[in-house]
């Protein structure tokens, strides 16, 4: 696979970019989908969320340590070239979709809470626009810069969990079962897909120091950002319940808005914008770079930045098209099924195969057996 | 077969079953191929460009390559060095063969043979003469070429180069050194540049007077017996280039020419006028030294030598320019600073093509990583004691000649919030100190664009009585806020601007009643808020407390432009410009290093970013820089504590 970002990132830059992808829609609709379908058990569907992700992760590490160090040559190696466009291209798709999606969401939603008089195609070219130049500065930079800001992001999230101390209703995390340990189950298998974006580092593993430093960061990334969204889900269902909680549109925005110790201190809501803001970018930027490094290294282009622009365009105008935010939530929906393929399906077949080959692997004629 | 693409392989007793597809592949090469074709045809290829300097530890570092045209250029020159080369030894052969000839003494018989080769020899070197000439008149060759040993050639050379004597700077004095063949010899020098009473007293007086007349100095060597036996001056240097001869005269030397003699002195006799060692002026500290540099090269270097007493502290003179060649010194300690850093520099710093340089930072702006990026990427400070400090922690010191100034590098966003004397007061005072210049840092840049968003698109961000306050400050002004805010920096800006200019101690007190007048005049004609002059006053303040003047010129630029972001896009505009300001910081390097180290990257703390620790915890030197030797104390860098005490009560 090609080194676009020839370097030698550490587990610092792996975490903020899993991070940065992954955590992006605690901020979102999905929460409140989750709260909805599981109650009190959402914590249930979320450890299966990012627990089954990781063993994606880990099944897909086997096979680059196994056949080939290049994700790409070992699809090659063990099911030919159509075999390795299909699981690149799937990826590559997968992860301009998600960019797509997460831009249009946190443009509605921006306009929601922030900019309610302006046209929702400039807040979309604006973000479009930072995430161009973003990209284009490469992965280095977005890791980088994802490790600056998100533990002010992450801080600021602590800080709403924090302030809203006086609405906490402890007995909302009652009854236990929530809606049956059964249908947690079956959606937190079935939407496994939800953290697919972990595999971003499998792909880009050229670019990391070792392997064990992939491992390291995944690890770290995911049962720091699994704390996370578990106390995410805890306060907010504290907070509001399952009724209340699975009408609103905007879980994060909604707790931020009720924060409330005097008149001297409330309305935090309008700052924490700006850390809405961050996060959004340095997913979408994520996912886009993910998904145009596995389209370069598809076509073999010699060059990722000059395709850039051109990406961002079609990412905006694809954003745009979309007519109401219902009919995004059903694409994202959507979207969180079909990941289910790269989560079970692409590395289920490449683990196999790379074991199976493994095992067929003549011994050394020196060893005499 | 129904699926050809599944291979059956039987081992033993094992059945291997395989999918191939590369193999049947094979048999769509031709469109694979036509594909690559009108790929290869259409694809943007990227630039080849010379890998760019990153301070690494590893080895592999990749060469410069050779820019366009240069080998074909290379080439030439090989060929014709060659040539010059191949005459040469044509030459010592006929001389050796010559002599051989004398003492032989077949002299009579062979002379025909003789003087043919030597005709073909003088025919060779008329030949050579164009390659010779070309050479030594390209522009800028005049100084490469050697000394003579006519003086009047050199004299005249000296003449061309000076262009004398329409240019009375430059003085030629000619004498006779007495001995048995008196000899003739001419000394030169810049007039203003020198100390008359040294030359008189300690190169004329000597060579003139004092010399014994009985001496046959042409029997031996002439320059060594001058040099040891006449001349009492200090520094006397050996030199045989004319290159080598202005730079000396340039800098204030004087330089002695002899008659027969391929070779020159150049004798220290600097005397020129200059400031002496003041107070620091833009760094000022309430603890620490009170020495700041000069514009004299060499004092600035022992300023930095008489704080450091390290032997291995090198400095490396390097003269850049072309034309007006001035001093660049290097400094280094050798057994810490990271020898590719320090060779990076260097070969930065020989690698300026340019006429003159004059003040260091048009030295900074050829040297940087990255000229075009507002933020400064060398630490320069006018305090041999941060030189000093930064020196022990493995970075390099680059000083010009003729400036005050020192550059320091690589460095990092955070060192430029540091202030020099940090290391000299309390632990938790400066530690409180460095929290308000990040803050102030930050409202230099933010505060104008903050209320801007908030007065406009975020109103429920403020507590409804300071939301009224507001808008009743704001209810009489007919502009919007962000015609106030640009009206409001301008003025700022003109009154600092002026303030700057205008001569003498009535600079900063028309600034100060200039700003008290104009505010309060501009408040009473309700063309600003009084809310708006606090504001502005509030940054302009912020802006002061960084340390580094550059830094919080290039803060001050980026608040027009987070202005205007706010103006259009409130909170979600600054925020996008935050982020993009934080990726051109996280992808930009100072010499290699990154300019955001050791945040991003993360590298091993030192306890030195953004506060300190005590100076006891601080074992090592920051990481990013890669030094030779991590560390500057030992595990235990207060073994007294483990002591036992001397004196005192008997427990």
């Amino acid at each position: 696979m090609k080194p676009y970002q020839p370097g030698k990132m550490g587990m610092a830059e792996g975490m903020a970019i899993v991070l940065g992808i992954a955590m992006a829609r605690l901020l979102l609709s999905p929460v409140a989908n989750l709260v909805n379908e599981t109650a009190q058990l959402a914590w249930l569907s979320l450890i299966f969320f990012n627990v089954i992700p990781v063993l994606a992760f880990f099944m897909m590490t086997y096979v680059t340590e196994t056949v080939s160090k290049s994700l790409f040559t070992a699809c090659k190696q063990l099911l030919g070239s159509p075999g390795a466009w299909l699981i690149f291209a799937f990826y590559s798709l997968m992860f301009f979709g998600n960019g797509i999606i997460l831009l249009r969401q946190y443009s509605e939603y921006t306009l929601f809470t922030a900019l309610p008089r302006i046209e929702l195609k400039v807040v979309i070219i604006w973000y479009a626009l930072i995430v161009a130049i973003i990209c284009c500065m490469g992965l280095e930079t977005i890791a980088r810069s994802g490790y600056v800001l998100l533990p002010l992001l992450a801080g600021g999230l602590i800080i709403v969990f924090v302030l809203l101390y006086p609405f906490y209703i402890i007995h909302y995390l009652s009854p236990w079962q929530g809606n049956g340990i059964l249908h947690a189950l079956q959606f937190g298998v079935t939407n496994a897909g939800y953290d697919m974006w972990v595999l971003s580092l499998v792909f880009l593993a050229a670019s990391f120091q070792t392997p064990g430093t992939l491992k390291r960061a995944v690890l770290y990334s995911m049962s720091g950002g699994l704390a996370l969204k578990l106390w995410f889900v805890f306060t907010y269902l504290m907070v509001f319940g399952i009724s209340v909680g699975s009408e609103k549109t905007l879980p994060f925005y909604e707790m931020a808005k009720l924060v409330y110790l005097n008149q001297y201190f409330q309305r935090i809501e309008a700052l924490l914008i700006v850390v809405w803001v961050f996060w959004g970018v340095l997913a979408i930027a994520g996912s886009i770079y993910v998904g145009l490094y596995l389209f370069g290294t598809l076509l073999n282009l010699p060059a990722l930045r000059p395709m850039v622009p051109l990406v961002m365009v079609i990412c905006a105008n694809l954003a745009i098209l979309p007519p109401d935010i219902p009919y995004v939530l059903k694409i994202d929906q959507f979207l969180t099924y079909a990941a289910g393929l790269g989560v079970y399906g692409f590395p289920t077949v490449l683990f196999i195969l790379a074991y199976l080959s493994k095992r067929r692997k003549p011994l050394c004629a020196a060893s005499g057996q | 077969m129904l699926f050809p693409f599944i291979e059956k392989t039987v081992s033993g007793k094992n059945i291997w079953v395989r999918i191939n597809f590369p193999r049947y592949w094979g048999e769509w090469a031709i469109f694979v191929n036509t594909f690559q074709k009108i790929k290869d045809a259409l694809v943007y290829q990227p630039p080849k460009e010379p890998a760019r300097f990153v301070l690494d530890e590893t080895d592999h570092e990749g060469q410069a390559a050779i820019p366009a045209g240069a080998e074909a250029e290379q080439k030439k020159s090989v060929r014709e060095f060659n040539a010059l080369l191949r005459y040469s030894r044509r030459l010592a052969a006929f001389m050796e063969k010559t002599l051989s000839i004398l003492h032989a003494g077949q002299w009579e018989k062979r002379a025909d043979e003789l003087q043919a080769e030597y005709q073909a020899l003088d025919q060779q070197q008329a030949e050579l003469n164009a390659i010779r000439l070309a050479y030594e008149s390209y522009p800028g060759r005049n100084a490469e070429r050697s000394v003579s040993t006519s003086l009047e050639e050199n004299l005249n050379t000296i003449r061309e180069l000076y262009k004398l004597p329409v240019n009375k700077d430059i003085i030629i004095r000619n004498l006779i050194i007495p001995a048995v063949h008196p000899v003739k010899a001419a000394l030169v020098y810049t007039d203003g540049l020198v100390d008359k009473t040294l030359i008189n007293l300690s190169v004329m007086q000597p060579l003139m007077l004092l010399g014994g007349v009985e001496q046959n100095l042409y029997a031996g060597d002439l320059v060594k017996i001058v040099m040891e036996r006449c001349l009492p001056s200090g520094q006397v240097m050996r030199i045989t280039s004319f290159r080598q001869i202005q730079d000396a005269i340039n800098s204030g030397d004087s330089v002695l020419f002899f008659d027969g003699i391929g070779e020159v002195l150049a004798m220290e006799t600097k005397g020129f006028e200059h400031r002496s060692i003041d107070r620091p002026t833009n760094e000022q500290t309430i603890r620490g030294s009170q020495n700041a540099f000069t514009e004299v090269l060499r004092v600035n270097t022992a300023l930095v030598r008489s704080m450091l007493h390290v032997s291995d502290l090198v400095t490396e003179i390097i003269p850049v320019g072309e034309r007006g060649r001035v001093n660049c010194a290097v400094m280094y300690i050798e057994s810490i600073a990271n020898p590719k850093l320090v060779a990076e520099i260097k070969r930065r710093i020989k690698g300026i093509n340019v006429d003159v340089i004059v003040a260091s930072g048009s030295l900074e702006h050829f040297i940087v990583d990255a000229p075009k990026n507002p933020f400064p990427q060398t630490l320069s400070t006018e305090r041999p004691d941060r030189v000093v400090a930064h020196l022990a922690e493995g970075r390099v010191g680059i000083l010009l000649d003729g400036n005050p100034f020192a550059h320091i590098v690589p460095i990092s966003l955070f060192t430029l919030l540091h202030a020099a004397d940090d290391f000299g007061l309390n632990l938790y005072y400066v530690n409180t100190l460095r929290a308000v210049r990040l803050a102030g840092a930050f409202l230099s840049m933010q505060l104008p664009a903050l209320y801007l968003a908030i007065c406009t698109f975020h109103q429920e961000a403020l507590p409804t009585d300071l939301l009224l306050t507001i808008t009743a400050a704001r209810a009489q002004v007919p502009f919007p806020t962000i015609i106030e805010i640009l009206l409001m920096e301008l003025s700022f800006e003109l009154i600092r601007e002026g303030g700057l200019r205008i001569p003498g101690v009535l600079g900063p007190t028309i600034g100060i009643v200039g700003a008290i007048i104009l505010g309060q005049a501009a408040v009473a004609a309700k063309l600003v808020s009084p809310i708006m002059v606090i504001i502005i006053a509030v940054t302009g303040l912020a802006s002061y407390s960084v340390p580094d003047y550059r830094l919080s010129s290039s803060l001050r630029m980026f608040r027009f432009g987070f202005v205007i972001l706010a103006a259009a896009l409130g909170l979600i505009g600054i925020a996008g410009g935050f982020l993009v300001l934080v990726a051109v910081l996280c992808s930009f390097k100072s010499f290699g290093m990154p300019y955001l180290a050791p945040v991003a990257p993360k590298t091993t703390p030192v306890g030195d970013v953004v506060l300190r620790t005590p100076l006891s915890g601080m074992k090592r030197r920051p990481d990013e820089l890669n030094p030779q030797d991590d560390y500057r104390q030992t595990p235990d860098s207060r073994p007294w504590r483990n002591q036992k005490p001397t004196g005192g009560k008997k427990p």
